[in-house]
């Protein structure tokens, strides 16, 4: 089961002088209830991964598999497929009301009309907005915050079982990032998601894997924890080590027996508290 | 004369907002030569607005916005202003238009008036400024989005303005090229160029000189950035978050942790914890 990219490479205009080698040699699994952040400079080849991943484009070399069917074309809006978000989607809401533009996706799956405004009536509460408040709205009258959430609610009317976002907090305030966090958090345990970004600090504390990419190629993959005990895969990358692990490692290297490495704050605090403890006794 | 870039008592009220609360009111504030002034706020706070008003593309409903002494609102002193402000905005796909990048930093100069010569002084000393030597025949697509960010803040100085305004320069940004933007940014001030720098990162107004606060369209902070940080306003009631090292800080202190310094990142933490 998953989500399973094997062994992709990607070369943009190939056989020409222009032919840009955009990924090499990459794998990658995307299971139900994880979240796989994937960090990488800009230009690392994040964003064609996200394309492969939910098969808008076609790799150069290698496979992509769902729930074990092989080559299984274009995943992106299909019914328990792949939702793609892509960067800024607020950008791409058109409907007059809300209710219309999230019941888009699911008309286009070939529901009823009654059917996909069900769905739309569904899926706005779990991005935390009341269907009988906004339904009716513009969406072109809403908060930056909200046109966000509801471009996310038209994806997750699709119910989608694997969910890709390409930079879902970029251009948030607090408000709107924290509400966007919370959409992400509830829908983890039932959904694989993966997340493109360029914010270690914020998305490492709630990623169960990572994926670093430099130039096309990966640094690492695998679990976060293993990532931030011995980050050189990171730094190898051009990245910095979020400050509140330069902390956790600065405390282990003048003794402090630190148990696990993490990117979440007050995870990392607790840990860092109970290291000096033992310290002291 | 005074220098500086200054707002005084001004609001602003979109035309055709009905009631709403004006998405400026009564702000009063300046920007001096070589300082950096950081400006937070949420969205909606008024910010996107002031960077208009501060080179006379909005004028205000009440109050004045003078530069070096001009007024933003004399039609006849238009350019005036505009040469010695500069603005660069969030999003620099917007706002690039030339075919190559010496062409796209050389537009605003050309349309002063500048002589052939002395524009091209000028493209190379805005574009040596931001590190885009070497690059002048590139086409600004081809360009990582930290160049073309760079790019759009050459085009502002080849004006060789007095201030730079910068609406959320960073915010598209990876860390490379966030770190390379608040260097230049502090360059510049180095130089002599006010800052006015637009953000909702409370982390990218450590190194500003003040940092100003505005929530719902009023300026309700002016002071020092480790005054805010460590001061008695409630930033998450204002729409703003803490730096990931700082709610580390103060979980750390609820178990129980000492920490005698001002902590706010990695090296000030440690320094608290082992010296």
């Amino acid at each position: 089961m998953g989500l399973k990219l094997t062994d992709i490479s990607h070369t943009y205009a190939p056989t020409t002088p222009f032919a840009v080698e955009a990924l090499a040699n990459i794998d990658l699994n995307i299971e139900v209830g994880r979240t796989l952040v994937i960090l990488g400079p800009t230009g690392s080849g994040k964003s064609t991964l996200l394309g492969i991943a939910c098969g808008l484009v076609r790799p150069t070399l290698g496979s992509l598999a769902l729930d074990g069917v092989n080559d299984a074309g274009v995943l992106v809006g299909r019914e328990a497929g792949v939702g793609l978000v892509f960067q800024a989607p607020e950008n791409q809401l058109f409907a007059e009301f809300v209710l219309d533009d999230v019941a888009f996706g699911p008309l286009n799956l070939g529901l009823g009309r009654e059917a996909a405004l069900e769905r739309a009536r569904d899926s706005l509460p779990a991005v935390g907005m009341d269907p009988a408040v906004f339904g009716d709205r513009s969406p072109f009258a809403l908060s930056g915050g909200e046109a966000r959430r509801v471009a996310l609610a038209g994806v997750l009317a699709m119910k989608p079982a694997y969910l890709l976002l390409d930079e879902p907090t970029a251009g948030l305030d607090a408000r709107g990032r924290d509400g966007v966090l919370a959409v992400l958090d509830e829908l983890a345990p039932t959904t694989g998601i993966v997340i493109v970004t360029h914010d270690a600090e914020e998305f490492l504390g709630r990623a169960d894997d990572v994926l670093v990419l430099a130039q096309g190629r990966s640094e690492y993959w695998g679990p976060v924890e293993g990532l931030l005990a011995n980050p050189a895969p990171l730094l190898a990358a051009g990245l910095v080590l979020p400050d509140v692990v330069r902390v956790l490692h600065d405390a282990r290297d003048v003794g402090v027996p630190i148990e696990l490495f993490t990117a979440d704050p007050v995870r990392a605090a607790r840990i860092l508290a109970a290291g000096l403890a033992k310290v002291r006794s | 004369m005074y220098r500086m870039l200054e707002f005084s008592g001004v609001s602003y009220d979109y035309p055709g907002h009905g009631t709403d609360q004006p998405a400026l009111t009564d702000m009063t504030c300046s920007i001096g030569q070589g300082e950096i002034v950081a400006l937070l706020g949420a969205n909606g706070s008024g910010k996107s607005t002031l960077v208009r008003l501060s080179n006379g593309i909005l004028v205000p409903s009440a109050g004045t916005v003078r530069v070096d002494g001009i007024p933003t609102d004399d039609d006849e002193l238009i350019w005036e202003v505009r040469s010695r402000v500069g603005v660069v905005f969030q999003n620099p796909d917007n706002q690039i238009v030339g075919t190559v990048v010496e062409e796209e930093v050389a537009f605003g100069p050309e349309n002063l008036g500048v002589k052939r010569n002395e524009l091209r002084s000028r493209v190379d000393e805005a574009l040596a400024a931001v590190g885009l030597t070497g690059l002048e025949r590139r086409e600004p697509h081809l360009l990582s989005g930290g160049q073309k960010q760079r790019l759009a803040i050459a085009g502002a100085l080849a004006m060789r303005p007095g201030y730079l305004v910068l609406d959320e320069p960073t915010s598209m940004l990876d860390p490379a090229g966030r770190s390379d933007v608040l260097g230049i940014i502090d360059r510049l001030r180095d130089s002599g160029t006010g800052i006015l720098h637009v953000t909702h990162h409370l982390a990218d107004t450590l190194g500003a000189d003040r940092v100003l606060v505005l929530h719902k369209g009023r300026l309700v902070y002016e002071g020092l950035p480790d005054e805010l940080l460590f001061g008695a306003l409630d930033l998450t009631a204002l729409g703003l978050r803490l730096p990931a090292a700082m709610r580390f800080a103060e979980e750390l202190r609820r178990q129980g942790v000492t920490l005698t310094a001002r902590a706010r990142d990695a090296s000030s933490i440690g320094e608290a914890l082992w010296g």
